[in-house]
């Protein structure tokens, strides 16, 4: 079920009047099944697989809780059916066809191709495989203790308002909120409906209206201009951004209006003056999730500067593959993972300690435009549908390719004006949120006045969210 | 439950809230409707039939003609006048381009109330038409009926048998109802109805305000609203078939423009050829569509029922004309479909029926596109052909008294 549909709206209003009115176990149930009807809304019978690996990482978990920390290796074991059962599945899922494309393209045995599968993505199942395994690796870290009710934990990894295109919550959060339920205030209430419209204005508004220019772009690349091309891979950046964070965004303030406070997912990340801080403020729940269960458990940053780097590309190529299975998302990845290297190099020099200290203004500037800059090849990267596309794009942006179109026929200058309306905008409201806002309720009015008359008059028929195919 | 109370009497939830309500206040007192964009649905329906009227005093007509583009862009209203003229009667068009049946009914409604007079309908049919009759409501006919009061219009969309489905996730069950929230809400609320258009003027307030400028500085002082002066034949583009005619205008945003020709024009050719292919496709397969004898047919007919209703209680007659459309379409109106035609007309109108005029066959078959915009439009030459054609037919018909004996003054 997508937010942005007359079922959500019809869904949402029921399960909030009834899950305020029970308490206990029972509003427990009632979220539960809401979460397997909103779920079910999309696949019947997909919900079978987050049953199987909900109860696989319910039972490893039980199963190591009660295993002494001293059995070192039993622990591994036991955790390892966990990893192999939950990556089995997302493997199958997702990966199957990449795989034999792979073999298909090797061809060692120059034997006939392997012909790909019919295989249906379940929508989500990268999210709720991420976040039922951390809970499981947290168990065995003895960071959590297993949770003996199944009903807590199958909401935890099911949970309605996240389940689909996360946030990628924490067990520690989510049985935090639901053991000790705090009351949903009229100001929780406030915060939460000003989030929601703002998700809705950053989904329907911006990030759709892009993609206009975006799918034009991507699609008539051949015979644009380099100066149009830019315009449609940073809207691309942009409309990503507003669609991810405006999903996240609703389902932050949907969990809020029972009681449930997630962390915030994005923080202004599209205007950041280096790729780490971008990182840093870009789909904060996956970032930390990688650092957390991929690069630190490789050892991080403790073994020395080539393991540093080594340990860094395993993690971004993780995340390119985590994001699809394609090369043009391991090529992704594998760019993030390069621009965080020379960052890092760039960052221990003393040339950036100089230039932190004396370039002011105009060097903070220079710094956030090279970093879209940087970031564009990521772009292109991520949305084109092949890694020939990739190429071709690329060269076209860099001047290598150069066929037509210049300033003068720039014909994207209303999208070009828009975008740096979002820049600057960005960089403005960086350093306000929802909740310092709240504080005062003629900024929280305005700001439910603009976002109600933005969907009005610039919010038409919406499409899907970008991020449910990952 | 009460912090939810509270939160309902907070200012921070109300006063958004108030602020939509009043600037659907400011919309309902008809402020905006002179801004809305030209020729625009609901730009249409407002200004063709104030226009109509506006011109009361000096052209409170004797006979209307109701219809769609077709009759818009098909007949001229002054040569139509031109023609009838030894008769001393008036003739008015309230055609609207793109309406439906229930568009046409309403705007029949407004108009019969401000011209007692009107004697005879003279009804532009597209032998096309009953077989796409929609059962659902698009986003044109909604922009119409929205102009119109909402007491009016949503009884109306269960007498016209509009249908939207709503189908209930999981368990996928399938509910029908005769609008759905959305086509409601559309209906309900000028903000939500003008979304697009107010869109538009703030995206590009200097072409609309020349444009209301424009139109204010030469008010249009015919008693007709419009006369078709596109000059744009199809025949420059040489189809042989409908598929020849996609394929050769697919590319509708680049050249080869043939002369008199540019790329509003090709794409509306490629529009019109799509439909037709799509129309022709969808009759193909059954037997019951060779007979035209199918469930949108009979939805069709029962809604013309609905609208001659009105001038049927007015003692008013009804001339039912089959517009010329182009050959590329192929022969739509079979004479099995002409019987059904004839006598679902007859059906309908009873002793209001004055008679049955098929013009489908005006232009030659080598030539037709000549006198065609698009497969479903004529152009200016059309344009001529048919008014004269029909002027002439309602001459006779008048002065020889065939019509009915008492419009003949």
């Amino acid at each position: 079920m997508l937010f942005n549909s007359i079922d959500f709206l019809i869904f949402f209003p029921v399960i909030l009047i009834l899950g305020n009115i029970l308490k206990g176990n029972t509003q427990k149930l009632l979220l539960l099944f809401a979460s397997f009807y909103f779920y079910m809304a999309w696949n019947r019978y997909f919900i079978f697989l987050i049953l199987a690996s909900t109860l696989l990482d319910y039972i490893v978990a039980l199963y190591l809780d009660s295993t002494p920390i001293e059995k070192t290796t039993k622990r591994k074991w036991i955790l390892s059916i966990s990893m192999v059962g939950n990556l089995g599945f997302l493997a199958y899922f997702k990966y199957t066809n990449f795989l034999i494309g792979v073999v298909n393209d090797i061809n060692f045995w120059g034997s006939e191709s392997i012909a790909l599968q019919d295989i249906t993505l379940p929508v989500g199942i990268s999210f709720y495989t991420f976040q039922s395994m951390s809970y499981t690796i947290d168990v065995y870290r003895k960071q959590l203790a297993a949770k003996r009710s199944f009903i807590d934990f199958s909401l935890y990894v099911a949970f309605f308002p996240q389940l689909v295109a996360g946030p990628i919550v924490r067990a520690t959060t989510f049985f935090r909120d639901l053991e000790v339920r705090l009351p949903v205030l009229n100001e929780d209430i406030q915060i939460a409906i000003t989030r929601i419209l703002i998700g809705f204005v950053r989904k329907i508004v911006f990030a759709d209206n892009l993609g206009n220019v975006v799918d034009h772009t991507f699609l008539f690349y051949s015979t644009m201009g380099p100066l149009e091309i830019w315009t449609g891979v940073i809207a691309f950046g942009w409309q990503i951004y507003f669609d991810f964070a405006g999903y996240t965004d609703i389902a932050i303030g949907v969990a809020r209006l029972f009681g449930f406070r997630f962390d915030p997912n994005f923080n202004f990340p599209m205007s950041t003056n280096s790729i780490t801080d971008h990182w840093s403020k870009w789909h904060i729940s996956f970032s930390t999730w990688i650092k957390d269960y991929i690069y630190i458990p490789l050892g991080g940053s403790r073994g020395g500067e080539h393991i540093t780097y080594r340990n860094l590309f395993i993690t971004w190529f993780f995340a390119g593959v985590w994001h699809g299975a394609a090369y043009h998302y391991i090529a992704w990845g594998l760019w993030q993972g390069i621009m965080i290297g020379i960052h890092r190099v760039y960052s221990r020099s003393q040339v950036c300690r100089i230039l932190n200290e004396n370039g002011g203004n105009f060097y903070d500037i220079s710094c956030r435009i090279f970093t879209m800059f940087c970031l564009s090849f990521g772009f292109v990267m991520f949305r084109a549908e092949n890694m020939a596309k990739v190429k071709e794009i690329i060269s076209s942006m860099i001047l290598f390719n150069y066929t037509e179109g210049s300033i003068t026929t720039y014909s994207n200058w209303r999208y070009g004006v828009l975008l740096i309306i979002c820049f600057t905008a960005s960089t403005i409201f960086s350093k306000r949120n929802i909740e310092t806002m709240s504080s005062s309720p003629f900024k929280l009015m305005m700001a439910n006045t603009v976002s109600i008359f933005l969907l009005l008059f610039f919010g038409f028929e919406s499409t899907n969210f970008l991020y449910f195919q990952f | 439950m009460t912090e939810f109370n509270k939160f309902y009497k907070d200012k921070r939830f109300f006063f958004p809230i108030l602020v939509f309500l009043m600037f659907e206040l400011i919309l309902e007192s008809g402020i905006y409707t002179p801004f809305l964009k030209k020729n625009s649905y609901a730009a249409n329906i407002n200004r063709i039939t104030n226009h109509v009227i506006s011109k009361k005093e000096s052209h409170d007509p004797d006979i209307l003609i109701l219809g769609t583009s077709v009759a818009y862009q098909g007949l001229s209203t002054r040569i139509l006048q031109e023609k009838i003229n030894p008769t001393g009667l008036k003739i008015q068009s309230i055609a609207i381009p793109g309406s439906e049946l229930i568009v046409q009914h309403l705007v029949s409604e407004k108009i019969l109330k401000e011209f007692p007079n009107v004697k005879l309908l003279v009804y532009v049919g597209e032998v096309t038409m009953p077989w796409v009759s929609q059962t659902g409501l698009g986003l044109p006919t909604l922009a119409m009926i929205s102009e119109f009061s909402r007491f009016d219009v949503i009884p109306l969309l269960k007498e016209f048998e509009y249908t939207s489905k709503f189908r209930i996730p999981v368990i996928e069950k399938e509910l029908e109802t005769h609008y759905g929230i959305s086509d409601i809400s559309y209906i309900l609320f000028k903000t939500i109805a003008y979304r697009r258009d107010m869109n538009d003027f703030i995206l590009d307030p200097g072409k609309r305000i020349k444009y209301i400028s424009r139109d204010r500085k030469n008010p249009n002082n015919n008693f007709y609203y419009f006369e078709n002066d596109h000059t744009e034949k199809m025949s420059s583009y040489e189809f042989s078939s409908l598929d020849d005619c996609v394929s050769k205008t697919k590319d509708f945003n680049n050249p080869p423009f043939p002369e008199n020709s540019n790329i509003d024009h090709k794409k509306a050719i490629l529009d019109t050829c799509a439909l037709s292919i799509d129309t022709i496709n969808r009759l193909a397969p059954t037997k019951q569509a060779k007979t035209a004898d199918t469930d949108s047919t009979r939805l069709y007919f029962k809604r013309l029922t609905r609208v001659f209703q009105n001038y049927k209680n007015k003692n008013i007659n009804v001339l039912t004309v089959l517009a010329p459309y182009s050959y590329t379409m192929g022969k739509i109106g079979g004479p099995e479909k002409m019987e059904v035609w004839e006598r679902e007309i007859s059906n309908s109108l009873g002793k209001n029926s004055a008679g049955f005029l098929d013009l489908q066959d005006l232009f030659d078959n080598d030539d037709s596109n000549k006198y065609c915009y698009d497969t479903i439009h004529l152009n200016k030459d059309g344009m001529e052909k048919f008014s004269i054609a029909l002027g002439d037919y309602l001459f006779t018909q008048i002065t020889e008294g065939k019509v009915d004996g008492k419009i003949r003054k």
